[in-house]
């Protein structure tokens, strides 16, 4: 990820990261130039300040490769605990990540899986905008906090998809 | 008509006016240690000058402060007004007041629209600072704290059905009475008229006025509503001035200067803090002290003309507003006319009447002797 001084010559639809305590809101490049995230926009009159401190960065994470995608974006979605039945969804940073197959596993074995809050985790979200490039039946869902099992094991089952080449990533 | 603010002048509704001043503009509150202020370090962005933290909550602008430095200019012009922009800055500052104090919007509505002020005045730059009207922008008006050049401050909300929903920034929670801007509105904002000359806007200013102190009567507001006004800038003696009229009325406690101002035929009185004697003074032109008052009546006072602080009972425009116990009622002049507690039926004081009067009640006076 690189700071970015301009936004101009962004493809519309790019991801752009706004840095803030350590941690980066992933936002979507709009139209009008202003930027978008869980139905909510931001003004490109807003961002001047944040370009000028280094505070937005590029947010291109396509994948060259399934490693290099977990390399670039260091902010994935993983099933980083399974309690006998329960599968708990959280973000990683840095290093500390799994293999798609390994949680892919994890999680067919689930029957329940516990995520905290889907919106508050960016990294859940991300992942669900790149499904929902890759599924257009997934976008009417992305702003809903997923509640039950199956729509879970289908989003699981969707990055497995596109992890494995099955589902073409459209950015 | 513009105004000018000097070093060491009152700078009037930072809330409202602080975006008329330098970058680097210092205020500080009038009682607060020499070296306390705050810094407009960015547009709609003050910072307190000691700890460099953000000015983010309402009641540190909404005082009365001092131009204190206007970065090496010695004097600044708030540009001129509408009457109507007025009557919504003081919309807005009695709003965000009541927010700060806990009073109910209600009656503060019921002033506003009293003095003219039915509606917040919603303009693309323009200031609000209460939540009242905030809460009831249009749905996708989207409203900012702080600037772009200071992002660490910076918070946009965006009006949703129900309420200001946080979009961007490190306060998702707007603080009580704090000051945001309009960035955007999806309607036509509310037309500017014409800026007023200044007797109108005194005129204005002083009808808010005789309003807001009826209704701090009826509520039993606390001084908020005076520390208010000050911040605004609006005081007595500056009404006095511009216009010529008191705006001060029945059950205000004035010096002499204050009284030399109300009009001819007020009725005012006066008692020792302790003891029963008391005094009635008339303000009449004919009379060369400082408070042009007579004094028509008294008992056991000291039979002087005037009284530091004389409280007015009726003004030609107003009925009288007086309550005695009964044994100092006995001692005023035949011709009074009272009614008993809890009865609306108006007595003459007289020899008939006075055998009527409990000396521990107290009995509402109604008109002073003809």
């Amino acid at each position: 990820m690189s700071a970015l001084t301009s936004l101009d010559g962004l493809a519309v639809g790019a991801d752009v990261g706004i840095i803030r305590d350590d941690k980066t809101e992933h936002w979507v490049l709009a139209e009008d130039g202003g930027l978008t995230r869980n139905g909510k926009v931001l003004d490109r009159w807003f961002l001047s300040g944040l370009l000028a401190n280094g505070q937005i960065v590029d947010g291109n994470f396509a994948p060259a490769s399934e490693g290099d995608w977990f390399q670039r974006t260091r902010r994935l979605l993983l099933v980083v605990e399974v309690k006998g039945t329960v599968a708990t969804v959280a973000t990683f940073t840095g290093s500390q990540f799994i293999k798609f197959d390994e949680w892919a596993d994890l999680a067919e074995n689930a029957t329940r899986v516990s995520a905290p809050s889907w919106s508050d985790s960016d990294g859940v979200l991300l992942a669900m905008t790149r499904l929902a490039w890759a599924s257009d039946q997934l976008n009417s869902q992305l702003s809903q906090q997923v509640r039950n099992l199956n729509r879970v094991r289908n989003y699981l089952s969707l990055i497995k998809q596109y992890a494995d080449g099955a589902a073409e990533l459209v950015v | 008509m513009s105004m000018t603010v000097r070093l060491g002048d009152q700078f009037p509704d930072a809330v409202h006016n602080g975006e008329t001043l330098p970058l680097g503009s210092i205020i500080r509150p009038v009682y607060a240690d020499r070296g306390d202020g705050f810094e407009r370090q960015a547009p709609n962005t003050w910072v307190n000058i000691h700890n460099r933290s953000v000015v983010a909550a309402g009641h540190q602008l909404s005082r009365h402060l001092l131009l204190d430095g206007a970065a090496g200019a010695t004097e600044v012009t708030i540009p001129p007004e509408s009457v109507e922009r007025l009557r919504w800055r003081l919309r807005d500052a009695a709003l965000a007041a009541a927010e700060r104090s806990g009073i109910g919007f209600p009656a503060v509505l019921s002033m506003a629209a009293t003095f003219d002020a039915p509606e917040p005045m919603l303009t693309v730059g323009g200031v609000v600072s209460n939540g009242y009207d905030l809460d009831h922008l249009p749905v996708g008006t989207v409203v900012y704290s702080g600037h772009p050049s200071e992002p660490r401050w910076l918070n946009v909300w965006t009006k949703g059905e129900n309420y200001l929903e946080h979009t961007f920034g490190p306060s998702p929670a707007r603080t009580a009475g704090e000051p945001v801007t309009i960035f955007s509105l999806p309607v036509e904002p509310t037309p500017e008229p014409p800026p007023a000359d200044g007797l109108a806007l005194a005129k204005a200013a002083m009808r808010a006025w005789r309003v807001g102190r009826t209704y701090q009567r009826r509520y039993r507001w606390c001084s908020v509503f005076q520390d208010t006004l000050d911040s605004l800038g609006i005081t007595d003696k500056g009404l006095m001035r511009l216009t010529g009229e008191s705006p001060h009325g029945v059950g205000d406690i004035l010096d002499r200067e204050q009284v030399g101002l109300l009009p001819e035929g007020t009725l005012l009185w006066w008692r020792w803090r302790r003891g029963g004697g008391l005094a009635v003074y008339l303000r009449t032109d004919e009379a060369r002290n400082k408070s042009r008052t007579r004094r028509v009546f008294g008992f056991d006072d000291n039979g002087e003309q005037s009284h530091d602080r004389m409280e007015v009972l009726q003004t030609p425009d107003e009925e009288m507003v007086w309550a005695l116990p009964g044994h100092q009622l006995l001692r005023l002049p035949d011709g009074v006319w009272f009614c008993r507690p809890g009865d609306s039926e108006v007595l003459i004081l007289g020899s008939d009447t006075r055998a009527q009067v409990a000396t521990y009640l107290f009995y509402s006076i109604k008109r002073w002797v003809s």
